[in-house]
Order: C-alpha cells, then sequence, then structure tokens
C-alpha cells in the first residue's frame, strides 16, 4: 500500500492509496467482516445441527447480511475480525502472527490489497501494560517478513492513549480510525482535541478514517485532514435538523465526496466547508474553533483558485484573508521617498486600478501632482482585507477576492479594518501626511484611527455626492494641491518600486532590494506582465494573473543567501521536470503551496527553481508523491 | 487445582475489588433475603444467605470480572447460625404451603465451600429441610471446583435428602475458554464444568448451568454469538436446566468501572429475547429459565425504555415456550436500531455513540 498527497488544502488531502488498484481519496472505506468460525461448537459433526437451527431461526443470515449498505466493491477494502476472545485465544499468550489473524485469512494479509484492522480491542483498563500490547504487536508483525498488508488501528477518544500508541505507527500502520468521532460530532473541543492528539503521532503517509459519520460533515471533516469515510450513518439514524442530510442516501453520500474531490482540485474546499458549516451550529462553532485555535497556514497556497468568496464572518478569519494582513503588516514598508499617503476606497472590479473609479482617482491625482505623485503611496481601505498598497493590488487574494457590498460595515469589520489601519500607522513615520479620500464607514474608521493616534488626517466631506462624481473630485484635487505639501523628487521608475514591493511581499521583507538592482531593465505592462532583465540575462517574472514573481536561476543565484525556500534534493542531478517528495531530504519549513523554490544539492550548489506543490513541512516528511515542478535548472555542462 | 488467570485483567480486577470492600468494610447488617413465588404446581421459596463470601472473589485474583456479590457478604461479622436457623425455621416449618416446596439457597458462592459455608450451616440447614415434610427439591450454587474436591459432603447431603431431589447450578457462563480467561476471570474453564457435570449427573444431582449475556470487551452481537454457542455446547453435554443471566453492572466490580467510563454497556433486551428464542430452538427438551435482574434500568438490560416492559413480557412467553410475534419492528421502532447494532462491521469499534443507539430516533423507510 501506498499514499501519496496530490493537492493539499487546509489539512485536507486529495490523495491516491494504491492497493492492488489505485483509489482517489477523500472515498469510503469499504469494511469487510471476517468471522473465524465462532459458532461451530466442540465437536465438529455437531457444527451443522447448530447452523441448521441458525438458519432456520433467520440469525445466521441476519449476522451476515449488510443491511442497507450500498455497493461497496469499488472502494478499498478494509478486513475486520472477530476479536480475539472470540477466536478462543487469549491476549495473554499470542505469540505467532497466527494468533493475530486467523489463518484462513493468511493469504489476504500476505497480499497487498486489504487493509486489516488489528483484531485486539484496546480498553482503558489495559493502559498500564500498553507497552506490552505495543511490542507484542510489533512482534508479531515485524518477525512475518512476507506481509505486505498494512494494518488499521483503532484509536478511541480516550486519555494518552493516541501517545502511548504513537510507536506502533512506523509498523505497517497505513490508516489510522478515530472510532469515537462520531460521538464528538456535537463536541467541537473535544473533536479538535481528539484529532491534534492523533495528528501529533502521524506521519502524513498514514490516512485517517473517520467512521460512522453524516456526509454533511464530510467536507469540515476533510478539511481536517480524514481521507476516508463510510454509509454506516446512513443505515443508523437521521440527523433530523440539517437540511443538508435530507437526502440521507448513497447517491447523497457519493455526491458530496464527488464535490468534496472537485473542491480540492480548484482549490474551493474551503468555500464548500463553509457551505456545509453554515447549515448546522456545531459545525459552524467548529470551523470557528479550526480558525482560532489550528494553524492552516502551512496548507493554504500561495495563490490558488481564480476567485476568493468571502461571504460570512467565518471567511474574514480564513487563512488567505489572515496571511494577506500578516504579510502587508510584517513586510510592507513605505519606500523613503514617500511624504504622502492617499486613502482610497475599494471598488469592486480586481485589480483596483482596472476599476472606473480608480482610474478617476489616479487620474485626478496624476493631473494634479504631475510628477510630485511618486511621494505620494496610495493604500486602498477594504474589507475584509484591511489595507492593501496600490502595489499589491494584483497580489493573490487582493486581485481576486469578492464580498456581499451593501455599503453597511460590520463591527468585525470594521474592528479589522481599524486594527490593521493602526498597526501601519505607527509604524509611518510622523512627517507622512494623510490624506482620505473615503467615505462612510471606512472615513469613520480613519479619523478614529487618527485620532487615537494624534495623527493629522486631511478628509473630504461627508456630503459630498458619489466619489467619483465631478464635485467630489474636484474636492478632491483641491485637497492635494491645497493640504498636501509635497516636494519635488528626482524622477523615479515607479514600476522598479512596484516590483520590490511584490518581491518584499512573496519572500520577506528586504528581498526586493537584494532581488532587484536599480539597473534592471524592465519589459512589458503591470496588467500583462513584466519581464525583468539583468544585463542580458533573465532574472524574474512578474505575472499579473497572480501578482507574484517567478524565479529564474540568475535570480535564485542572488538570493540563496538568504536561505529562504531552499529545498535540499537528495540526488546528483534532475531529469525530468518534477522532483518526487522521495527525493527531497529538507526543506524550508516556511514554503507553502505554489511558492517559488530554490533547489540546492548536498553541497549547496544551485540545482534548479521550481514551484512546491506541496508546503515545505510535507515536502519532507512525505516518502512519496509529486514535490517540487521544475521551472530552470542548471545545465549538466554548463 | 491449578487456575489459569490473565494477569493483564485478574490484577485490574483485585485492585477494584479490594479498593471497594475496604469502602463496604462494615457488613454487620448483612441480613438474609427471602422470596416466594407460585407456580402452577410448586412454590418456590429462595433464599440468599449471606455467607462468609466467595472464595474466588475474596481471593488475590479478585474473582469474577462482573460480579459484586461479595459485596453483601458477611465476610469476618459472619451471622450467627441461630439467626439463620430462624429464618429458615418460619419459612419452611412454620409456614404451611398448599403446595409442594422447590427451596433455593444461595449464598453468592460455593455452597459445598467449607470456607464460604462453614459446616454447621450447612448440617442445620440439610437438617431443617429433611424434617419440613414439605421440601421436595432443594437448590445450590457451587464453582466447579468445590464440587470436585467435597465430593464427599455433596454425596453426604445427598444421602441424607433421599427422596428430596438437589440440583447444582454451575456458572459455565461461556464455553469459550478465552472469553473466560480474558473477559471474565472466571477461573474455571469449559473442562471444569464438563467434569463436574460428569460427576454429579450419574450421582443423581441435576446440573443447572448458567449463561451469561454480554460480558466485557465483546460487542452486543459478538456477546450474542457466544451465548448461542454456550447454550448449545451446555445441551450438547447434557445440562438439565439453564439459566439465562443478563448482566447487571454491580459496584466494585470491574464492569462498573467501564460502564462509568462508557466502555460498556448492557445488553438489550432484544438481544435477550432473541438469546432466549434460539435456546428454546436449540434445545427443546431442557428448560430454560431467564429471570433478568434489574431489566429495563440503565443498570441491567434494557431497549429504548419506552418498550422495556413489552419486551420483557415477550421474554417471559420465550422462557414458557408460547408463541411470540413475528414483526418485533412493529413492537417498537428501537428494534431497527438494534438491528443495526448488530449489523454494523465498525461495532468492532465499540464507538460511544453506539451506546447512545437505543434512545436515538431510526431512520423511517
Amino acid at each position: 500500500m501506498s499514499f501519496e498527497i496530490r493537492k493539499f488544502e487546509g489539512l485536507g488531502r486529495l490523495g491516491n492509496v494504491l492497493l492492488g488498484r489505485p483509489y482517489e481519496t477523500p472515498t469510503f472505506l469499504n469494511l469487510q467482516m471476517r468471522r473465524e468460525d465462532d459458532l461451530s461448537p466442540i465437536e465438529n459433526q455437531d457444527s451443522y445441527k447448530l447452523k441448521k437451527i441458525l438458519s432456520k431461526s433467520n440469525l445466521e443470515t441476519f449476522f451476515q447480511s449488510q443491511h442497507q449498505q450500498p455497493e461497496l466493491s469499488s472502494f478499498p477494502t478494509c478486513i475486520l475480525y472477530s476479536s480475539l476472545q472470540m477466536q478462543g485465544k487469549s491476549l495473554s499468550n499470542l505469540t505467532r502472527i497466527e494468533d493475530l489473524f486467523p489463518e484462513i485469512f493468511q493469504s489476504l494479509v500476505s497480499r497487498d490489497e486489504f487493509f486489516h484492522l488489528i483484531p485486539w480491542d484496546l480498553p482503558e483498563i489495559y493502559l498500564d501494560h500498553i507497552n506490552e500490547y505495543i511490542s507484542t504487536i510489533k512482534r508479531l508483525i515485524s518477525i512475518t517478513s512476507i506481509l505486505q498488508s498494512k494494518f488499521m488501528v483503532n484509536i478511541p477518544f480516550r486519555s494518552n492513549l493516541a501517545e502511548s500508541l504513537k510507536e506502533l505507527i512506523p509498523f505497517k500502520v497505513g490508516i489510522i480510525s478515530l472510532g469515537d468521532i462520531s460521538s464528538l460530532l456535537n463536541h467541537p473541543k473535544f473533536l479538535l482535541q481528539y484529532l491534534s492528539s492523533i495528528k501529533e503521532i502521524i506521519t502524513p503517509d498514514v490516512m485517517l478514517y473517520a467512521p460512522g459519520v453524516p456526509s454533511s460533515f464530510f467536507p469540515i471533516l476533510t478539511y481536517l485532514g480524514i481521507d476516508l469515510f463510510d454509509f454506516t450513518f446512513l443505515s443508523t439514524l437521521t440527523n433530523g435538523g440539517n437540511i443538508l442530510e435530507m437526502d440521507n442516501n448513497a447517491e447523497d453520500y457519493k455526491l458530496v465526496i464527488n464535490r468534496i474531490k472537485s473542491a480540492l482540485k480548484s482549490g474551493k474546499l474551503r468555500d464548500l466547508v463553509r457551505i456545509y458549516a453554515n447549515s448546522y451550529p456545531p459545525q459552524k462553532t467548529l470551523l470557528r474553533m479550526i480558525d482560532k485555535q489550528i494553524p492552516l497556514d502551512q496548507g493554504t497556497t500561495i495563490y490558488g483558485a481564480k476567485s476568493l468568496y468571502c461571504t460570512d464572518e467565518t471567511d474574514f478569519s480564513r487563512p488567505e484573508v489572515k496571511r494577506f494582513r500578516e504579510r502587508v503588516r510584517d513586510r510592507y514598508r513605505l519606500a523613503s521617498h514617500i511624504q504622502g499617503i492617499v486613502f482610497l476606497p475599494c471598488s469592486a472590479r480586481k485589480p483596483y486600478s482596472q476599476s472606473k473609479s480608480h482610474r478617476a482617482f489616479q487620474s485626478a491625482i496624476r493631473r494634479t501632482l504631475k510628477s510630485r505623485r511618486h511621494s505620494l503611496a496610495e493604500i486602498i481601505l477594504t474589507s475584509p482585507l484591511g489595507i492593501v498598497p496600490r502595489e499589491l493590488e494584483y497580489t493573490y487574494p487582493a486581485a481576486h477576492y469578492d464580498i456581499p457590498v451593501t455599503g453597511d460595515w460590520s463591527s468585525l469589520e470594521r474592528e479589522q479594518l481599524a486594527e490593521d489601519l493602526e498597526n501601519f500607522l505607527k509604524n509611518c513615520p510622523t512627517t507622512i501626511q494623510l490624506l482620505g479620500y473615503v467615505k462612510g464607514t471606512e472615513k469613520r474608521v480613519l479619523v478614529d484611527v487618527c485620532k487615537n493616534l494624534d495623527r493629522v488626517v486631511h478628509i473630504i466631506d461627508d456630503d459630498v455626492p458619489a466619489l467619483t462624481s465631478k464635485e467630489s473630485l474636484y474636492q478632491f484635487r483641491h485637497l492635494l494641491t491645497e493640504k498636501l505639501i509635497i516636494k519635488t523628487i528626482p524622477k523615479r521608475n515607479k514600476l522598479l518600486d512596484f516590483l520590490r514591493v511584490v518581491a518584499d511581499y512573496q519572500f520577506g521583507f528586504g528581498v526586493g532590494k537584494l532581488l532587484i538592482p536599480e539597473n534592471v531593465r524592465l519589459q512589458g505592462y503591470k496588467e500583462l506582465g513584466i519581464r525583468i532583465q539583468l544585463a542580458g540575462k533573465h532574472l524574474l517574472t512578474f505575472r499579473s494573473s497572480t501578482g507574484f514573481l517567478t524565479l529564474s536561476l540568475e535570480a535564485a543565484r542572488r538570493m540563496i543567501g538568504t536561505s529562504k525556500n531552499i529545498v535540499r534534493f537528495d540526488g546528483e542531478s534532475i531529469r525530468g521536470t518534477t522532483i518526487f517528495a522521495n527525493a527531497i531530504r529538507q526543506a524550508d519549513h516556511e514554503i507553502r503551496i505554489n511558492d517559488e523554490v530554490i533547489v540546492v544539492n548536498e553541497n549547496e550548489e544551485l540545482m534548479a527553481t521550481g514551484v512546491a506543490y506541496l508546503p515545505g513541512k510535507l515536502l519532507v516528511d512525505m516518502p512519496r508523491g509529486l514535490g517540487v515542478k521544475i521551472r530552470q535548472k542548471v545545465k549538466e555542462n554548463a | 487445582m491449578h487456575k489459569q488467570v490473565n494477569p493483564l485483567i485478574s490484577d485490574r480486577i483485585q485492585e477494584i475489588r479490594h479498593k471497594y470492600l475496604t469502602q463496604v468494610s462494615d457488613t454487620s447488617h448483612s441480613k438474609i433475603w427471602s422470596s416466594v413465588s407460585e407456580k402452577e404446581d410448586y412454590i418456590t421459596v429462595t433464599i440468599v444467605i449471606p455467607s462468609k463470601g466467595c472464595s474466588w472473589a475474596l481471593s488475590d485474583n479478585g474473582g469474577c470480572s462482573v460480579c459484586g456479590y461479595v459485596n453483601d457478604s458477611s465476610r469476618e461479622n459472619q451471622i450467627p447460625v441461630t439467626k439463620i436457623e430462624d429464618e429458615l425455621r418460619r419459612l419452611i416449618i412454620e409456614t404451611k404451603y398448599n403446595k409442594p416446596l422447590e427451596l433455593q439457597i444461595f449464598n453468592s458462592g460455593s455452597f459445598f465451600d467449607k470456607n464460604d459455608v462453614p459446616e454447621e450451616l450447612r448440617k442445620t440447614i440439610i437438617d431443617l429441610i429433611k424434617s419440613s415434610g414439605q421440601i421436595i427439591k432443594l437448590s445450590v450454587e457451587c464453582r466447579p471446583e468445590f464440587i470436585l474436591k467435597e465430593k464427599t459432603t455433596i454425596e453426604g447431603i445427598l444421602k441424607r435428602l433421599s427422596e428430596i431431589k438437589l440440583e447444582i447450578g454451575i456458572g459455565l457462563e461461556s464455553s469459550n475458554n478465552a472469553i473466560l480467561l480474558d473477559c471474565w476471570n472466571k477461573g474455571t474453564t469449559l473442562e471444569d464444568y464438563e467434569s463436574s457435570l460428569k460427576y454429579l449427573q450419574p450421582i443423581g444431582v441435576e446440573v443447572k448451568s448458567y449463561v451469561f449475556i454480554k460480558p466485557p470487551f465483546l460487542s452486543e452481537q459478538e456477546a450474542l454469538r457466544d451465548s448461542i454457542k454456550t447454550v448449545f455446547d451446555a445441551k450438547q453435554m447434557g445440562t438439565d436446566v439453564i439459566s439465562i443471566n443478563p448482566c447487571n453492572i454491580q459496584n466494585g466490580t470491574l464492569i462498573y468501572e467501564l460502564f462509568r467510563k462508557d466502555e460498556y454497556q448492557p445488553p438489550w433486551l432484544w438481544t435477550v429475547l432473541h438469546l432466549i428464542k434460539i435456546a428454546n430452538e436449540i434445545a427443546p427438551n431442557i428448560k430454560i429459565i431467564c429471570d433478568p435482574t434489574a431489566a429495563g434500568k440503565e443498570r441491567g438490560a434494557h431497549n429504548c425504555g419506552k418498550c422495556d416492559k413489552i419486551v420483557l413480557k415477550l421474554i417471559e412467553k420465550a422462557v414458557q415456550r408460547e408463541k411470540l410475534p413475528e414483526n418485533f419492528s412493529e413492537i417498537c421502532s428501537c428494534y431497527l436500531n438494534w438491528e443495526i447494532l448488530m449489523n454494523t462491521p465498525w461495532e468492532s469499534f465499540r464507538t460511544r455513540k453506539l451506546s447512545k443507539l437505543r434512545k436515538l430516533t431510526p431512520l423511517e423507510e
């Protein structure tokens, strides 16, 4: 059995498990009960008699029927056995692998087509003897070299159990079953405790299985890293209240899984999670708690889906938004030549500068300040991203987000904006003059924050008509000329400043200056993409669709000293266009999905540049699967 | 006799037992409990005497995982023989019955164990029975090891009782030795039971076999399968009576600890009903009795709470071998949940949710 991750979002993964044949996860687990013939009586000639009686009473068929279960043969299979005692074996004298798995199933165990549940129940009462348990299992599994199969271990929600079973994981454990999860669905706090206690002990190539969960919970549990589900809830009970569970049938279950798969493929799992979470209060609680407690940044792509829809308050804390706000806070600094800031409202069309309103604002600035405009920074006030510097307007998700607009801001939106604005203005020298061309909520927030910080802000009157109207723009131009004192500075290449801000945002503050020296040659436009060359050699490309830079080997050489985004490759030379995760020895843990990475070999020599398929930690931890897509590699004979 | 135990479990039981017995060490108010029930052609008088306590439960091995009867024993504060004598005299000599009398004397241990029931007490009881003149049958209980050890005592009593029948109840519980060892900590094996039976029947003693349903660590379905097999094995070995005992949770036992941690639930009444139904088919000529303790309560065999009384009636009917309704699902909707429980593969995980299945509304078809 082998498991690899194709796509990753949050903690959720779209994977591929090879078990005789490949299966795409998330999927269902086909549980098959195999019984040692524990009903056969002591004397064999009697067994016929008992069977006859049982069949007459319908009980034997009853025990074997798959009650209301849909066709399961198209899913990966795990075989369950009767408990050891039922097989007539005592825990105290297990010595052979045959003791753990009935002999008749030996052939199954040696074929790598099924998982097997280790048929040893571990009640809490045995916790004192956990080490005996683990050593027995290890002994039993390791002495049998012919064993091909991987096993499933059930870890119930009990004190320290997960920690105690840690040692067992490297021993051919392919699935961990979260036996108690269905009873914790309405208790988000314990559910997260349970999940994180298990996540702590496992490697990412172990799959997680949640038995007996209703379909409406599939998206959020996938988001938390569960790979396998089942249909049990179908046959057990209805939840009653949840509208998304009204069609409680197998087709609906399969539909939900298909939706999850396509959501993962298009980077929209979070949206699906929100939709399902909104249908059931404990699920929504869970989602809020996830945002608060679980570090999801790892599993969040640098750029992904074409759009980012923020439709409710949980979206304000989704990892993409959080990351943007954090990076602007930590990595964006005003250039030294800036003398004033103008605050502008956001626009529906993105990037902002392509909208009608921003074209009007920018033309007003241009016509008023002429060349002096290069000393003026433009900051867009918006929700939920907070403050968006003009230079980052192309950057994911600033150019990709969309929110429902009514003109009324919720208190949460106001607070987030005020927080970001305050943080920004605190680091902003007091010599820099502030001007607000904003109305309504944005204006109130701006005025309040400036009042708190004792800063003067020039702002347009509240009673002006729409900001795009002639009167308003006239007042704006008036403010720009009358209130701002901006001295003429030597002519600057504004595009260069723009690219440096992007590089800082992408790789960390300071990288922009390092990567883009003054003497580069720029070709192209912000709107279409920019090619950056240095001394005739290609350095970087700015992609307007994502708002990020891609690295060439030349740029990698300049950046290698910062030891950011470094991936250490085990081999001697790279063939083909992909590096697989098994060949990656070490990687910067700050690497995120779709980040530009620099591939080096053991001797710290540059080998290639590329794009990460997985976050840095997983690049190292995963024993197989895609790792880095190569962009450029060093030619062997060069 | 060499007793095989699994230290994994017996150590824990011993610990729980010791702790609880220290808590309830004051045994001075232990008393005699009796009941009279009238059947069609005889009257049963049941007397439970607080003896010194089952020596298996008081041993270093801690006793059985499900049994807390030793809590009610007198231990050091032994009740004077005269007090028991008075009570017995009142019940079986002074009270006159219009039907023949079957006397059951239980001591929640072994009647033939000298350390449990002293020689003097046993002699007094037999003397009283002898002088009563109304009694046709005496029922006692004993662990197999004491049956095999105290052969002369048994034979002596049998001689004294002469025309009065003697019935000895043996706790077979399960015919699977691994279950007896790992789930029960029973200290006996199927072979011990078999040799006791093979010894008792030829000398004219009737054997009543106790079959337990739902020991710890087994799922509902596994427990049912095991009990079915046990009934079958007991019948094959030739027991005279089978007594089906659904679990009830007593304080100071391992099963209570499990129950407290949500790791054990008593069996459903549906399980008990099915067991009796099948037992009737397996052993058509053997008397089957079933009198669930604490039935319908949280600590005893129970269903959803709505149908407990009805199903208990059905169990009574089943014991009388009367015809049962065809379709149980019409009786109560929780039957569907029980069916699901019996069929769910992940019951192997023994999750907590399943313990609550009884109370949930099943899916509408």
